[in-house]
């Protein structure tokens, strides 16, 4: 997901009709230049090298969204199409995140398997959490402190305070950082096996 | 997602189809073969399929609110929220209509699968 806005200027984009190695493109109506959107960049016209910001989302089901957000709102455009299943999409991806020119990419199934990974993007501490249902990242940082987070049950502990945190909401729960909010890093999501054609010099997380 | 799009899905069965004809003895129709262009230095190499929004994007997207929804408990969304503001897209649809011109907070936002 992504900031349309070029130069401070929102931007309508359609679908190219293209494939850009393994992925989609799609074209902005301004300049008709025709964009990657793995990358988010445009790779031909006009705004060539052009990048939109990656904005922080999550694929997860319906009932943990409403449950950790009652006040989202849900698109109800083309309802009915070709639903997929979890466990469809649970195999075989990878987290990617990025962060300014560093991305790393995180293989679901082994993050769900540690139930959390401290690791580092670049100079940036960072947290990916993953059970059953759905993921997040998270920068690692409250002020001045870097956390280490733990599993407790459903939960985070961090180890440097003892607070608790609630993993899909990102906000500490219980103890001497109660109320502080984790920052979430912007990301996308891959197959493992295309993952590479757009990110070749990333690193893969490995524990 | 990165190797799952409508068109992706397309140029693979298109690629099982070609492999399907040369192994039945089917050959190839040279008649049909391209000049390729003369690409520019450092340009991308870009598969045309479609005309542009043959795959429909949403400029107009609806929304409801959360005790209305029409989702089934497992269904899968792609999900953001900005500025204490939140936002679902199911994922049938995106896979469908594969982009969505929205807003969020005040902010336009891309919604691409």
């Amino acid at each position: 997901m992504h900031d349309r806005r070029i130069d401070g200027k929102p931007e309508v984009f359609g679908n190219a009709g293209g494939l850009f190695m393994t992925a989609m493109t799609w074209y902005d109506h301004s300049t008709r230049s025709i964009w990657s959107q793995p990358w988010g960049r445009a790779i031909r016209g006009p705004r060539t090298g052009t990048e939109l910001r990656l904005l922080p989302s999550q694929i997860t089901t319906w009932s943990r969204w409403e449950a950790e957000h009652p006040e989202t709102l849900v698109m109800v455009n083309g309802i009915g199409g070709l639903r997929m299943s979890v466990a469809e999409f649970r195999e075989n991806f990878v987290i990617g995140l990025k962060l300014e020119d560093r991305a790393k990419a995180y293989p679901y199934p082994v993050v769900k398997e540690l139930g959390v990974v401290n690791d580092h993007l670049g100079e940036f501490p960072v947290v990916v959490w993953a059970d059953e249902h759905e993921y997040r990242a998270y920068l690692r940082l409250a002020g001045d402190l870097t956390l280490t987070f733990e599993r407790e049950g459903e939960k985070l502990r961090d180890v440097e305070t003892g607070s608790v945190w609630d993993a899909a909401r990102g906000i500490a729960l219980e103890g001497p950082l109660a109320g502080t909010l984790l920052q979430q890093v912007p990301n996308l999501t891959a197959y493992d096996w295309a993952w590479f054609d757009f990110y070749p010099d990333s690193a893969f997380f490995e524990p | 997602m990165i190797g799952r799009s409508i068109l992706f899905l397309l140029l693979l069965a298109g690629a099982l189809t070609l492999a399907a004809c040369g192994a039945a003895g089917g050959g190839s129709d040279t008649s049909r073969s391209e000049v390729p262009a003369i690409a520019t230095p450092r340009e991308y190499e870009i598969n045309f399929l479609l005309s542009p929004d043959s795959i429909p994007p949403i400029y107009d997207p609806e929304f409801v609110s959360a005790d209305k929804s029409p989702l089934r408990d497992d269904e899968l969304v792609i999900a953001i929220t900005l500025e204490g503001r939140a936002k679902a897209y199911p994922i049938s649809v995106l896979r469908s209509r594969e982009m969505v011109n929205d807003e969020l907070a005040g902010i336009p936002i891309l919604v691409t699968w």
